[in-house]
This record gives structure tokens, sequence and C-alpha cells, in this order.
């Protein structure tokens, strides 16, 4: 590659990296400001910083026990999104079948509505089911979502059959076909499903915070609101502290998993 | 002659069953709660088992809109907690005239004259008591004794000579006179007292009064003030909230909700007052209450858990544990007086809570619209005229 | 039980597609069906049973409504530059991030970031970035903007909003182009290579055609998500405790209509039309979308 180019295209991607961690910048820093009154006024002395507002969270909290609902849930959500999400992307973009265009727009439409207005009758439905106030009333309702099926039915497209010819000549079953082949060599486009699946479980808080009553039982999004926002005032250097807290899990996850987005190179596979 | 016994068998046990249901379910109470407060209020819900015998389930919420979003699909769902938390004023009207509350005039047994009155009114609808107030905070004239020129002002004259006097200096030193966020919240004494009736007590909108010289004095007065630099908002300063300049004293004067004490700091010399009057004394009041769901199938457990917290001693506990702001009926006003004997704040609390007006019996969407009018007169320089013309329009 | 997998294998897209839509039916289908019902009605959920049929006197009412005419338009605004944006940005990022350079990693991250960073933190950031007399606003004057504090004055504060709605949402479409990308086989390009063909043709000739599939997600995703817009300009609008949509209601979307309606003034009747409006404006440019491009299927 020229020199030039490459020169280039580092000056663009720095320029857009900075402006990216901006924000977070702004987080870190402010979550270590002891006042709330300090807040916006640029670099203060040392003695104006410390860790009093991560104690806080720690010692006036169920911060672990919240921690670990969040992780339970979204793990469990997580897990189930992708076997059902690329099982329903799959047949989408694979068979023929009558009612396939209806139940893609379907699957579309579903996605069209802003949770805002459905929030209550879905209320209403886990409310009928029963779930309130538990831990299925968290988990099951968002064990599915639109998005997922429409990544996956949009990569099946792009794939290659002759693989899936090869392995229904070796004998496997149509079902075979799927969880033994198309299913595995999907890594790249699963990954993909997992970290946004994630992140939106992860720091989900409309609808849970209408599910959930008890304390125990709170994700961590609701816990670190209700501790962050005392009745009149939010004190928003508690507010960072418990942003950073909430968003470390995500960004390792990123880290770890942006390497993998690798391609399968199916191509290669059918050599 | 052995299915005769076991159909009487089971008869006995069913008729026994029926007995005991309905006396050992828990009451369920919902509520907003942040902060310290779930721990706070069950410790308060202990005692009340301690005393009464009756359990109570606690619901807890994590923030304001969640809540009543909550509550709405838990009341539609039939499932509705016996007794919650809803702001006085609009709210009651609302959720009365749907029928979704128990009237609460032949149920409670305590003494509602023991209330501060321009408290209770607000949990009236046609004529019926539906609610019982929690707490309230009222508006207060907040001051920095050192910044000041002079004497606290007591006329609306000798306010506009003390802001304009107390503001000096430029840029980062400046302090103006005074600041004030700019709603209809805060602002809506000035107008009463200046003489406008624009809202009657139930909060509707009488159009002749905001058409009224009155009322565009009142607007005129604060205009002349942005527009002077005597005056700021948060917004002007880029603060999160008005506690904000005032804890920063970068106002002389300001004029807002009682809660803003929080930033009077050490060595601070500031103080609170009654609003500068010109005519009828005037304040703004918070104040939400407990209500009984008409759903609820053990009212009169529920009554009694709203008289335990409605107790002298709960609502001085309660505001001591950061519960509750302050405490609706008078015995307990007096009470939390001679407890907290340090603090100058409350008996001014206490006088201007007569005069107040619920800030919730006001529509919301005419909140919206008036503060938005109020805006634009003030950031985008709208003449008071076509201000009121906004307000006005729907 | 060998008759059983038989079977589903006779029709494996049955199998495939039941967790689906069993849970989807329950509890996205029905809660949908609901709010469409509940239009059509005066409601409340204080007394679901008092309703009163007003058949299209919502639907009347809401087009009668200047805020809700507003908020149409700033949200086909909104549509209409982010759509673009993210269709072209993104890939062109993402695209970048692809090329031989190194740190990928570490680029991808930081693209990525303010996509998970909280709102609330975007927006606090922003608002004392862009007031006026801040260095940031005097230098941007030079091109002919105001001193002003943005997010205060129209229509700085609707462009600002849609800038930070782009840049927030680039890494999300970035990490989608980028699986994509990764999925076009090597090969490809090595013959491009061999036959002389320069980057901008291996960009038109190769890349872009791969990636069909990708674009048609990426322009309903893109859609669906400007029309949606809540979270930022709710935030941004109501910082300081200033009404929804401030100043005017220049930054009022489609959305923040809905939730003002059903949860501050109670009018559930009216947030569920404007739902009803909203779902069939994004269904019907979705549907046109994909008979234009002749995707989909």
């Amino acid at each position: 590659m020229k020199i030039i180019k490459k020169i280039l295209i580092y000056i663009v991607l720095i320029g857009l990296g900075l402006l990216a961690i901006a924000p977070f910048v702004w987080t870190l820093h402010t979550a270590f400001i002891l006042e709330d009154l300090n807040i916006n006024k640029g670099l203060l002395s040392p003695d104006k910083y410390g860790f009093a507002n991560f104690v806080y969270i720690f010692t006036h909290s169920l911060v672990f026990r919240w921690t670990i609902n969040s992780i339970v849930t979204t793990l469990i959500i997580t897990v189930a999104n992708l076997l059902f999400n690329s099982m329903a992307g799959y047949a989408l973009a694979r068979y023929e079948f009558r009612g396939k265009k209806i139940i893609f727009f379907y699957v579309l439409g579903t996605m069209m509505i802003p949770t805002q207005i459905i929030m209550i009758p879905i209320y209403l439905q886990i409310s009928r089911f029963g779930m309130v106030d538990s831990y299925a009333g968290l988990i099951v309702p968002f064990l599915i979502n639109p998005f997922g099926v429409f990544l996956m039915r949009q990569f099946y497209l792009g794939f290659t059959k002759e693989i899936e010819e090869a392995g229904k000549m070796d004998g496997l079953s149509n079902l075979g076909v799927f969880f033994q082949i198309a299913l595995p060599l999907a890594k790249s486009a699963i990954l993909t499903q997992a970290i946004f699946i994630f992140v939106w479980n992860w720091n989900s808080f409309t609808l849970p915070s209408i599910i959930v009553q008890s304390q125990e039982k709170f994700t961590l999004p609701l816990g670190i609101y209700q501790i962050t926002n005392s009745q009149y005032i939010a004190s928003v250097t508690k507010a960072m502290a418990a942003t950073l807290i909430t968003l470390l899990p995500t960004i390792v996850l990123y880290v770890v998993f942006q390497k993998y987005l690798v391609g399968s190179h199916v191509s290669s596979a059918v050599k | 002659m052995k299915k005769v016994n076991v159909i009487l068998m089971v008869l006995v046990l069913v008729f026994a069953l029926a007995a005991c249901e309905g006396t050992d379910k828990p009451i369920t109470v919902a509520m907003e709660a942040t902060g310290e407060i779930p721990e706070k209020f069950e410790e308060q819900m202990t005692r009340f088992t301690e005393e009464t015998g009756i359990e109570v389930k606690i619901q807890t919420y994590a923030g304001a809109e969640n809540y009543e979003q909550a509550l709405l699909g838990q009341i539609a769902g039939g499932t509705a907690p016996d007794v919650f938390i809803l702001d006085g004023g609009h709210k009651i009207r609302e959720y009365a005239s749907e029928g979704a509350l128990l009237a609460l005039g032949d149920i409670l047994e305590m003494d509602m004259g023991n209330f501060e009155q321009s408290l209770v009114e607000a949990f009236y609808y046609e004529d019926e008591l539906y609610g019982v107030p929690k707490d309230y905070n009222t508006s207060v004239l907040f001051y920095h004794a050192d910044l000041l020129d002079g004497d606290v002002p007591t006329t609306i004259s000798e306010f506009e000579t003390a802001a304009m006097n107390a503001t000096s200096g430029t840029g980062d030193e400046k302090v103006y006179g005074f600041g004030i966020d700019p709603k209809i919240n805060y602002y809506l004494p000035y107008i009463f007292t200046m003489g406008a009736e624009i809202l009657g007590a139930d909060g509707s909108v009488n159009e002749a009064e905001m058409q009224s010289q009155e009322h565009k004095n009142a607007l005129q007065l604060l205009k002349d003030l942005f527009d002077g630099g005597y005056a700021t908002s948060p917004f002007l300063s880029g603060a999160g909230w008005d506690g904000e300049i005032f804890g920063n004293k970068d106002v002389a004067l300001l004029y807002g909700g009682s809660w803003i004490t929080g930033v009077i700091g050490e060595g601070f010399n500031a103080g609170v007052a009654e609003l500068p009057t010109e005519g009828n004394a005037s304040s703004m009041l918070y104040v939400a209450g407990w209500v009984i769901s008409s759903q609820s199938e053990n009212p009169e457990d529920a009554a009694r858990l709203i008289e335990f917290l409605s107790t002298d001693d709960e609502l001085v506990q309660g505001n001591l544990d950061g519960l509750i702001g302050l405490p609706p009926t008078m015995s307990a006003m007096d009470a939390l007086i001679e407890e907290k004997s340090d603090d100058p704040y409350l008996p001014v609390y206490r006088e201007v809570v007569k005069d107040g007006f619920p800030f919730g019996s006001i529509d919301p969407e005419f909140v919206d619209t008036y503060n938005q009018a109020l805006e634009s007169m003030l950031y985008d320089g709208v003449s008071v005229d076509d201000t009121i013309a906004a307000m006005l329009a729907e | 039980m060998k008759k059983i997998w038989d079977y589903m294998n006779k029709f494996p897209y049955i199998v495939l597609l039941a967790p689906f839509l069993v849970l989807s039916m329950a509890f996205v289908f029905i809660p949908i069906i609901n709010s469409f019902y509940i239009s059509f009605f005066e409601f409340s959920f204080l007394n679901p049973s008092n309703r009163t049929f007003v058949m299209f006197d919502n639907f009347k009412n809401l087009f009668g409504d200047e805020v809700f005419i507003t908020s149409l338009k700033n949200t086909a605004l909104v549509v209409l530059v982010f759509v673009p944006a993210q269709l072209f940005l993104a890939l062109l990022v993402a695209v970048l991030i692809n090329a031989k350079i190194r740190a990928k990693g570490v680029f991808r991250v930081l693209v990525f970031l303010p996509y998970i960073v909280s709102p609330i933190a975007v927006g606090a950031i922003v608002t004392q970035l862009f007031k006026s007399d801040t260095p940031l606003v005097t230098f941007l004057t030079n091109f002919g903007f105001d001193n002003v504090t943005w997010n205060a004055t129209s229509p700085y504060a609707f462009w600002l909003i849609v800038l930070l709605v782009i840049w927030t949402q680039i890494g999300f479409f970035m990490v989608i182009y980028n699986s994509a990308l990764k999925e076009i086989p090597e090969d490809l390009y090595e013959a491009a290579k061999l036959d002389g063909a320069s980057s901008l043709q291996e960009f038109r000739f190769i890349t872009f055609p791969m990636l069909k599939h990708t674009r048609f997600l990426v322009m309903i995703m893109s859609m669906i998500v400007a029309f949606q817009l809540f979270e930022l300009p709710y935030l941004i609008s109501t910082i300081g405790g200033t009404s929804p949509g401030t100043p005017g209601n220049s930054t009022m979307t489609i959305v923040m209509y809905v939730y003002t309606n059903a949860f501050r003034y109670n009018n559930m009747g009216i947030a569920a039309a404007s739902g009803v409006v909203l779902f069939a404006l994004i269904f019907t440019l979705s549907y046109v979308q994909n008979k234009l491009q002749g995707k989909g299927d």
C-alpha cells in the first residue's frame, strides 16, 4: 500500500478515535470527582478526587447481587437468542414454503413498533403468565429478537449452497445440515449477533424497571439508577461511577470478541 | 357412611380455610424509592408490623416514570398494590375519576383537621377524600446575606431593587442579584402575589386573568430582570439545577424549592425567607399522598398503615431518615421543630405552607406549554404579549 | 422417536421457526395488537373496561395537533440524513479499518465505544462543549455558525442531535459491515490484484456488490433506528428540567410525542394512534425498499 494512503487512513481513524473516546474520558474523569458541584470545571486540584463514589456504590447497595442477576439473565438470554434467532433466520433464507414472505415481514414489522408504546401491554402479558417480579419475567420475554433473525437471514442468503449439498450427500437430514454445518460455519454472524444481544440486554432498563419490584431481583442498570438518584437530585458523579461499573463487562466482552469476528471463509471450507 | 364422612370432612376443611383467608394476607405497598429510602422504609414497616401484626410486602421502583408505568400495568391487570403514593391534584383527580381509588372518608379513623388544609385540599375529588398527604415541599426565597446590599426584601418593589443592587462583577466573577429556574413551578407564587389569579384551585386556567394587566406586570418584571442582566437561570449559567447556582454563590437571591437547603454548606451566611408579597402571600406546594386502591382486598389493614404513617413519631422519624420531606400535620411539624431546634428554615416553611398552591393541580400539558412560552420570552426575546398568546394557544 | 424426527425433517422450517414464533407471538405480537386496538378508543389503563369507542377520532386529533406534525417533520429529516450516513459512512469506516494498517482492534474498539457509553454521559459532555463562548463554538463561528448555546437554540439543537445520533450509532453499523467484509473470500481480491485493479476498482467491483445483503440489512435497520429515535433527544432536551422537545418543539421526535402523551398527559388513545401511524410509515417505506431493490427473497 502506498505510504501516503496509509498515513491518510491513520489520520482519519485517529481523529475519529479521539472523538469517539471523548465521552468515555469524561465519564472516567467525572466518576472520580467527589463533589457534584465541581463537575464541569475542568481539571481540579488532586484533593478533589477520590474513590468515594465507588465506595458508596459498593457499600450502600446489593451491587454484587445485582451484578450476578445481570450476568445470569443476560447469559441465558444471549445463548437462547443465538440459537433461536439463527434457526429462524436460516429457515427464512433457505427454505421455500407458503407464508415465508409474510413471516419475514412479520419479523421486520415487530421491530418497527417502538417499545414505549407496547410497554404496558407487554407487562400485562407477563402478568398474565404470572411472571411479574420474577427472574422468569426478566428472561422469558427476551429469549428471541427479530434483529437477530434478520441478521442471520441476510447472512444465510449469501451462504454458498455447495457445502450443504455435500452434507446432504453424506447422509445428513435437513435439520442435521443446519445444526452440524450451517450453524457452526456462521461464526462471524453469530458473534456479531452475540455482541448486540448482550449489550442490549445488559443495558436494558425500561422493561425490567416495571417488571421487577423487589430489590434483590434488580439487574445492574436498575439498581445503579436507584442508588444514584436521590429523591430530588441526581448525583451525576455517582451516576458516572455507576456507569463505569456497568460499562466494564461490555467493553471487556467486545475487546475480547472483536478479534474473532473473522470470517469463516466458507469458500475454503468447500475445498 | 364413609362417603358422607369424607364429604363432611372436606366441607369442614373448606370452611376452615375460608375463614382463615384474608386475615393473614400481607398488604402491599408500592412506591418510587431511590437512594437510601428502601432501607429506611423497610425499617419503618418493621415497626408497623411489630405494632399491629399486619404484614407488609414492599414494592419499590427505581424511578418516577417506571413507578407510574408499573402502576398502570398493575391496575389494568387487576394486581394493584393495596397502598401506593400519588401526587396531589391532577393525578388524584385522574385516578379517582376512573374509579381506581377507594374513598377514604368512612375507613380512616384519624383527625384530618390536624393536617395543613392547603395540603389536604389536593386530595379531594367531587367532595370525597381519596388520599392522605404523606409529606410536602414548598418554595421559599433563598438569600446570601453577605451578597445582599441591605435587608432581605419583603415587598415586590424591595425585591426588584435588591436584585438590581446585588448584581455586580462581570464574566466569571459576576454575581447576579436573582436566580430562578424560570418555570411555572417556581414563578407562579410571584404571579399570584402580584394579583393575577391565572389558575383556579382545581387547576383550571382563567383566560381573563391570563390576559390581565397584573399577569403582564408579573411577566414583565421577570423579563426586565433577565434582560437587564440582573437575573440568571441554571440554563443560562450552564448549571444542572437551581441549587447549583445558589451553592456556587452565583446569585444573591434565589426562589426555589425547599430542598435546596441541602446545598447551604458550612460557613454560608445564608437563609430562607417568605416570598416578597404585594397582595396575598403565596407559595408553591409539592405534595404527594397515600392512597388505597379500589381493588384492595384489605382496605382496613391498608387504612391502619396510613394512619400509622401519619403519626407524629413516624413523621418526625421519616423526616430524619430522609423518607419524607416536610411533615404534613401541624402536630408533627411542631414536634419536628422542637426536635431540630437549630434549624432556622422549618418555621418559615410552616408559615409558607398555609398559602400554598399545589403544583400537582396544574394540568401537565399546560405546564409544558407555559414553561416553553416562558423560556422563549427570556431566551429568545419574545414579547410579553406574544408570550401570553402562546401560553393560551392549545 | 424416529417417526417424530422424520416428520420434523420433512418440515424443517416449522421446527426452526417455532421457538421464535411462539415467544414472539406471546410477548410481542399480542401487545402490538393490544396497542392497535387501543388506538380506536378513548382509553386509560386505570379502567380498561371503561373505554369509549371513538373510531378515527384519535387519528383526526393527531393530525390536527401541530406538535405531532412537527414531530413527523423532524423525524423524517432525521431519517433522510441518518440512513445514507450509516449506509456509506459506516461502510467507509469499516473498510478503512479493514485495510492493511496496524492496531485494527484498537480502532474498532474506539469507534464502538460511543455506542455503549451511556447517553447521559454523551448528553452531559456535549451540552458543556457546545455552550456559547466555548473554544469549540468560537472555532465554529469561522464557518458561519452563530455564537450560541447549541442545545438551546433552534435549529442548532436539532442538528446537534442528528450529529450525535449518527456518531453514536456508527459503531453498530460498522460492526455489521465488518463481519460481512470478513466473509468476502480473499481469492477474489488476489485475482483482482493480478489483473492490476486499483483499490477503488476493488471496492466497486468486489466489495460493494458482495455486500448486497448486508446493505439491505443496514438500510432497513438504520431506517428503523432513525424513525424510533427517542433517548438522546429526550435526555438532552430535558437537561435542567426543560420540557421534552426544547427549544420549542424542534427536537421532538415521533416516539417522544408518543411517550409524552402516554405518560405525561395520560392520553393513551392518542399515543397508541401515533404508534400506529409510525408503524405504517416504517412498514410502507421498508416494503418499497424491498421492491425497489429486488432484494429480500
